[in-house]
């Protein structure tokens, strides 16, 4: 298989050759170290559900829904676009709630509300941005393939040369990886924040570090702020970087994204936004008596809850499923002109609303 | 299924039957001739007394792909209301689901709606919302006149391989058209503080100007027969005096085909000071004389909205100027995307203006065919204020109260006051129906002549106009009958609109090698695979030449 989508990391690489043998991936080339782990332990393809652990029917599934008096569908980051399609029509046909795991844990929905907006898709970044800033990030180590392929490696179309900049904290950034491979380091000292970096920063250098980095954003006709998920759930942070980008729009281009999380979180996210399903806002795991998830594995459910799961090989580049970068790009896991098979999860959903329709 | 709507009085002006009354056929969701032998329907529809037009097609709205997806994200807490029957408000939201979005269409009694810009990065999003969109059928005009890869290729004189690779990115995308918005000048304010200022000037980077691009881009119209024409969205979209480069971009196609879209938003003049008149007249004086011409109007409609559009700049420049929410999203060197709410007030005098130049818009054309109705949805107001605005139209003492509740000023910097026409249920049946679908190139629909698709509205004839539009008696999707007695009586998938066009193979390979340079993914992931396009419900393809 040419041109596979790998699902270890949020770069989501679509340039993978895959060996498979007797439906197991025996090599995968161009993979990273962590890619080519991931692949080679790819399990079965399988989509089936189990309630407290035993596998049950259709039937049993929309039975128990049917006693439950407060259930909750979770949708986490391992599934695809068409399983979580399926999904929110069958949470909106049974007119139950459902959840992303990322609406349980941040807020990123108040995104642009409190302050513009301002992103690029990766293509855009990796042929104009001059400046690119990883701030509080080690994509070095948590996305291998990054500067490679995205953020340093390669050639701006206007063919000046681009700077990457490193900013974390003095302690963190004993450990960061990305630093030793970049063109410059700032430092956020033990006294100060990330929003006072950027508050001095937009408001006038009172700091080497400061005056640093605003000269390099000086230099630049495009600047590219990834952010860690850590500070970018951080609303002061992610806001603050937003509102500088808008300020200086009548300047230079600023724009700042994520540098992202493994999943297929932004699939969920888009597709929450277009199925219809229940308006939950604030609803949590705390007062579901049964907790129905889907591709969310790592989530813990309160053992007062009974927990009906749907058991699948996830994001699996054997499948023809959809996957959403970041940056919102739709990839077909399998390569889109390779015939993948169709994801076991999304297919035991539809036939799982088919069951519901004919009751 | 055969079904027979018995009684009716038809207005279908493409066919030049203006209130004819008779029966109507339809069997496998095709209008059919009287038959000569009998008919034995299976359901029969009771029209005695009532209005029968042809399913209203939508030529210009934005309700699918990534834009619209983020903009329902943004204004998730928005929303309208709509009166009911019953005279009970219920709300939508400002911009809904697909589901929602097909059913309510249906019910206004729309049967097409085409999405009017999808980069083609965003296609594959594109094509899965309108999938999920029930009752109408979709298509979408794809978003060239900022695709970097072009741009290359005409900078370098390379105008046939752009040609076939425009083409091939069609195909590729399952698109239905072209559609350009400020063309060159989103690619250039990408890289500069300012948009371009001339029309002839070179965009930053490439060797083109606008002018070049739109050319270029009316040239593959033409070249490859495609049934509509450059759908284009002129540059300096909003700002005092932009008539003159809405003229002077038209005056550019030099007699070619080309439809200018939500032209409201284009047509104003500017004062002494700076501020906005209305340039309604002149518009519509340039448009009188040139046939090869079609527009839609982007009537702005008091209430909530929300902007949207790959004109970024513009939305730029509205977020500044409203300090309302603002996304901004840069796509993969080919387009980009703005989102900024608005709320269209009446007793602003901006909005009062605006919403009087689309009115003198409507009422000063004697060319109805050619001018279709649109609010540019979500841009000028969402598509449920349609009947409101037929009841604008169609009525000058419902216009008359309008007017009072404006802002004054506005309204007199405009002629609205003098205009007294009132349009006729064939002229609204040429509006939201024929025109459009002639303006389209989709022959299929759009009237009821036998071979039309069964895609059919029938409304009581009420004095009360708005109501009468807002609340069809039935509608009929494709020989399936939606609506009832004024109630949902069946969904269905829609079917889509794609072009089968030809290209030369070397156009492929050029963007292949182009995009492994400059993209971020494969172009393989560009679009859908063959075996997708196949799988598309894509009953309905227009081929080079026109046909459907």
């Amino acid at each position: 298989m040419e041109g596979a989508v790998c699902p270890a990391c949020s770069c989501l690489c679509d340039d993978i050759t895959l060996a498979v043998m007797n439906g197991r991936v025996t090599e995968s080339v161009n993979a990273c170290e962590r890619g080519k782990e991931q692949l080679a332990n790819l399990g079965d393809v399988r989509g089936e559900f189990r309630l407290d652990g035993a596998v049950v029917s259709a039937t049993e599934i929309l039975a128990r829904l049917s006693d439950a008096r407060a259930p909750l569908v979770v949708l986490g980051p391992d599934v695809s676009l068409e399983a979580a399609r399926e999904a929110a029509r069958f949470a909106s046909q049974r007119s139950l709630p459902i959840v992303s795991t990322e609406q349980l844990a941040d807020d990123t929905d108040r995104l642009g509300l409190d302050a513009p907006e301002i992103t690029a898709t990766l293509g855009e970044i990796r042929s104009s941005a001059d400046v690119v800033i990883f701030w509080e990030c080690d994509p070095e180590t948590t996305h291998p393939r990054h500067l490679e392929r995205y953020s340093r490696d390669p050639a701006l179309r206007t063919g000046s040369p681009r700077q990457v900049i490193v900013v974390d904290s003095v302690e963190r950034l004993a450990t960061n990886a990305t630093a030793a491979q970049v063109d410059e380091v700032i430092e956020i000292t033990s006294d100060r924040t990330n929003v006072d970096l950027i508050v001095d920063a937009r408001l006038g250098p009172s700091s080497g570090e400061s005056e640093r980095l605003l000269a390099s954003i000086r230099s630049a006709r495009h600047v590219q702020v990834f952010v860690g998920d850590g500070a970018f759930a951080d609303a002061a942070v992610r806001d603050s970087l937003f509102a500088w980008a808008a300020t200086m729009r009548d300047e230079r281009l600023m724009t700042v994204s994520a540098l992202g999380k493994t999943g297929n979180l932004r699939g969920v996210r888009e597709v929450m936004s277009w199925v219809e399903a229940p308006d939950t806002p604030g609803l949590g795991l705390e007062f579901a008596d049964l907790v129905f998830t889907i591709g969310a594995a790592d989530l813990d459910v309160p053992p007062n809850a009974s927990h009906l799961e749907l058991v699948s090989s996830g994001l699996d580049p054997r499948t023809n499923a959809t996957v959403v970068r970041g940056d919102g790009v739709f990839l077909t896991l399998c390569g889109r002109d390779f015939a993948g098979c169709e994801d076991p999860a999304a297919r035991a959903l539809r036939e799982l609303r088919s069951v519901e329709a004919a009751r | 299924m055969k079904i027979r709507i018995r009684g009716g009085r038809i207005y279908d002006p493409a066919n030049g039957v203006d209130g004819e009354v008779r029966d109507l056929f339809i069997d496998d969701g095709i209008i059919v001739d009287a038959p000569d032998g009998g008919f034995a329907a299976d359901r029969t529809i009771d029209a005695s007394g009532r209005v029968v037009l042809p399913g209203g097609v939508d030529i210009h709205c934005h309700i699918a792909g990534p834009a619209v997806n983020r903009a329902r994200r943004l204004t998730r807490t928005t929303r309208i209301t709509e009166p009911d029957r019953a005279g009970r408000l219920r709300e939508f939201p400002l911009v809904p689901s697909p589901t929602t979005t097909g059913l309510r269409y249906s019910a206004l009694g729309y049967t097409t709606a085409i999405d009017a810009a999808i980069a083609p990065a965003g296609s594959r999003h594109g094509h899965l919302e309108l999938a999920d969109t029930p009752n109408v059928d979709c298509g979408f005009l794809l978003l060239l006149a900022n695709n970097e890869f072009l741009l290359d290729l005409l900078s370098r004189g390379e105008r046939e391989l752009a040609t076939h690779a425009a083409a091939w990115l069609l195909r590729r995308t399952g698109a239905f058209g072209i559609k350009a918005v400020n063309a060159g000048g989103v690619a250039h304010w990408k890289r500069h503080a300012k948009g371009i200022d001339g029309h002839g000037d070179k965009i930053d980077g490439f060797g083109v100007s606008p002018r070049d691009v739109l050319e270029f881009l009316a040239d593959v119209t033409d070249t490859h027969g495609l049934p509509h024409a450059l759908h284009v969205h002129c540059s300096r979209l909003g700002m005092p005096g932009n008539i003159s480069t809405t003229l002077e971009t038209s005056r550019g196609f030099d007699g070619r085909r080309h439809h200018l879209t939500h032209v409201q938003f284009h047509s104003y003049g500017e004062d002494d000071g700076g501020g906005f008149t209305s340039a309604a007249a002149d518009f519509v004086e340039h448009f009188h004389a040139h046939p090869e011409i079609t527009a839609d109007v982007g009537q702005v409609m008091f209430g909530e909205a929300l902007t949207i559009s790959a004109d970024e700049e513009l939305e730029y420049r509205l977020w500044q100027l409203t300090g309302k929410p603002w996304v901004n999203l840069d796509t993969e060197l080919e387009a980009g995307c703005g989102v900024v709410p608005i709320e269209y007030r009446p007793l602003s005098h901006l909005h009062a203006l605006q919403w009087a130049i689309g009115l003198e818009l409507f009422l000063l054309c004697e060319d109805p065919w050619r001018l279709s109705l649109s609010t540019d949805h979500p841009n000028g107001g969402s598509f449920i204020t349609y009947p409101a605005l037929i009841a604008q139209l169609m009525d000058e003492g419902v216009r008359r109260e309008a007017i009072e509740r404006a802002n004054a000023s506005g309204v007199d910097a405009t002629r609205l006051k003098d205009l007294s026409r009132e349009y006729t249920l064939s002229d609204i049946a040429i509006i939201t129906r024929a025109g459009p679908a002639r303006s389209l190139g989709l022959t299929d629909r759009g009237h009821l002549g036998p071979g039309a698709r069964g895609d059919v509205t029938i409304y009581d004839d009420s004095d009360d106009r708005e109501a009468m539009f807002r609340w069809p008696i039935a509608v009929i999707h494709g020989g399936q009958i939606a609506i009832e007695n004024g109630e949902f009586a069946s969904e269905s998938s829609g079917e889509s609109f794609r072009l089968e066009l030809d290209h030369d193979v070397r156009a492929e390979a050029a963007f292949r090698d182009w995009f492994s340079r400059y993209g971020s993914f494969s172009a393989a992931q560009i679009g859908l695979s063959d075996g997708e396009l196949a799988t598309l419900p894509a009953k309905t393809r227009a081929s080079a030449g026109g046909d459907t």
